[in-house]
């Protein structure tokens, strides 16, 4: 994971005050956590409601990727989960906030991430497409 | 036709580390330079308190920048530059040119003398700019901004229901502004001051000061110094003119009020038109008072705010930057008692910058421009369509900060002191 740098950009993210917890993920899977400590403690007296909540979210992200769904939020008791959705993909970013954070400083950041991120899998394809040729 | 002794580099840094940071921001300007700065402006958002802490990061600029080099900012919600939208981080701007001559001044205590601290802030830099020749001078100033009064555990207040306790923050704002410069910024009575004593032929253009819009502190940046409740202004003359544009896509509605009554320096309305104004301003707009709390406040109430015309028939909007009981606060001053709704929606906020852009000309030089920080949080990752819209136009080093408050003064004319504005600074 340390290596990782799509771990490292969500390591970025996590030391915003507001975001309690990121990762990368899609329907029923994690796919990438931070690097560190993991998630910021609030998170996990709450985190198994959200998680289902999540999954079912991602269905609907599944169904709506392809025809452009770019993002999606739901607030659920005093937090608010983001999904900034990978085009083309069942695949999104997700960070859970507070309710009361402010958002719209925060969204300039996730999409930060979501660019990062989508920059690093496209060269991560790239290289695998010159190694395969 | 371009002058080809004037340089512009934009230098920026998202390292964590505040000393790194100070470097790599001062580096990666400088560096496209051919000549050492004549100035630096340096921005920053408030994370850097927690990392090292703002006098590392401003040592870490002058590891690299050249001693003497004039150095002025501040922190801002977040900031636009040719790379990208950033609401973490730290930039900077560096000029050099032949035909400049710079000065920085600073007046401390913005939020309890306020007319002294633009009087001594233009007193340093009559001493230094006395003997110049060039016909045009501009100063570009950054003011502590606003602070609200915050609770533990509470990010911010901006909607207090419970009448009494509204009524007791009240009476403690104009003590809190005197006494412990948290309040209220004043920062028409600053500007005004400066403009006395530098001459009504100078151009102004700055903006206020922020954290991360939970309103609670923010600092100036002055050549090596940290400073707070300050106004640091970095003054230019120049042969050069200086181009300032404004707009915000607001217009008037038809919903107009007679009168109002003010307080704390004309930015707290207690009545409209005889009613308690909060009511009278939800009720106005048919809004039920349980659709306002703290989460949805500013992206709510943004696109319909009170506004005002000036005596030049330009129109200030006053967003409300908290409901304090039946108290409509807003950030700056109101300048007229015939107020009315406002309306736009986040297609006007965006053409606003198509508006000021579409007016600028390819031989300007020197891209400055100041937003108002509630822009950047109604917008948030919307806020990129503004990088797209300036970085098509303009094809030079630019710099867009986001601050909580922004101001411009064209000689002829009256000082704005305006927000939830777009505003560009350029010479030619």
């Amino acid at each position: 994971m340390r290596d990782d740098p799509i771990a490292l950009v969500l390591d970025d993210l996590l030391k915003l005050d507001d975001i309690l917890a990121c990762m990368v993920a899609r329907h029923n899977m994690i796919s990438v956590m931070p690097s560190g400590d993991g998630f910021k403690p609030e998170v996990n007296k709450i985190w198994d409601v959200i998680k289902r909540a999540m999954d079912d979210v991602f269905i609907v992200i599944g169904q709506y990727s392809g025809a452009g769904l770019g993002e999606m939020e739901f607030r659920l008791q005093d937090y608010e989960v983001l999904f900034y959705v990978f085009p083309d993909t069942e695949n999104a970013l997700v960070a859970i906030v507070p309710a009361l954070a402010n958002k719209g400083l925060l969204e300039v950041e996730m999409e930060n991430a979501r660019r990062e991120i989508l920059k690093i899998m496209n060269s991560s394809e790239r290289e695998k497409l010159v190694a395969t040729v | 036709m371009i002058d080809q002794k004037f340089e512009a580099a934009v230098g920026m840094s998202r390292k964590w580390d505040a000393r790194e940071a100070g470097r790599e921001v001062a580096e990666t300007a400088i560096q496209k330079l051919n000549r050492p700065p004549d100035f630096f402006l340096l921005f920053s958002t408030i994370h850097y308190e927690k990392h090292g802490g703002f006098q590392e990061f401003l040592n870490g600029v002058w590891d690299v920048l050249p001693k003497g080099t004039p150095l002025v900012g501040g922190t801002v919600a977040g900031f636009i530059n040719p790379e990208g939208c950033y609401t973490r981080g730290a930039t900077g701007l560096a000029v050099t040119y032949s035909n400049i001559k710079v000065a920085v001044g600073i007046g401390r205590n913005t939020g309890r003398w306020p007319k002294l601290a633009g009087r001594k802030c233009a007193k340093k830099i009559q001493d230094e700019l006395k003997k110049t020749n060039y016909r045009n001078l501009l100063c570009i100033d950054f003011i502590s901004g606003v602070t609200m009064p915050t609770i533990p555990g509470m990010p911010r207040i901006v909607v207090l229901k419970n009448r009494i306790l509204a009524q007791m923050s009240l009476a403690l704002l104009k003590i809190s502004t005197i006494v412990f410069q948290k309040g209220v910024a004043r920062e028409e009575n600053v500007l005004k001051e400066l403009l006395n004593a530098l001459g009504n032929n100078t151009y102004v253009f700055g903006g206020s000061t922020v954290d991360n819009n939970v309103f609670a502190r923010s600092y100036q940046f002055f050549n090596d110094k940290v400073v707070k409740n300050s106004i640091v202004t970095l003054a230019i003359a120049t042969d050069k003119r200086p181009q300032i544009r404004s707009a915000h896509g607001f217009e008037l509605t038809d919903q107009k009020f007679k009168k109002i009554k003010l307080t704390a320096w004309n930015r707290m309305i207690k009545k409209i038109d005889g009613e308690p104004a909060v009511k009278k301003y939800l009720d106005t707009l048919n809004w039920s008072e349980d659709l306002i709390d703290e989460r949805t406040f500013h992206r709510r109430l943004i696109f319909n705010p009170l506004g005002a015309k000036d005596e030049e028939g330009f129109i200030h909007p006053f967003v409300p930057g908290a409901f304090l009981g039946n108290d409509y606060v807003t950030g700056c001053p109101i300048v007229n008692d015939e107020v009315g709704i406002l309306k736009a929606s986040g297609l006007n906020l965006i053409s606003a910058v198509t508006q000021v852009v579409d007016q600028i000309n390819q031989n300007e030089d020197f891209f400055l421009f100041t937003s108002c920080a509630s822009r950047l949080e109604t917008l948030g990752a919307n806020e990129f369509q503004t990088q797209k819209i300036i970085s098509e136009k303009i094809k030079k080093p630019f710099l867009l900060v986001y601050t909580t408050g922004e101001n411009y003064y064209l000689p002829g004319k009256t000082i704005k002191n305006l927000e939830i504005t777009f505003n560009s600074l350029s010479l030619s």
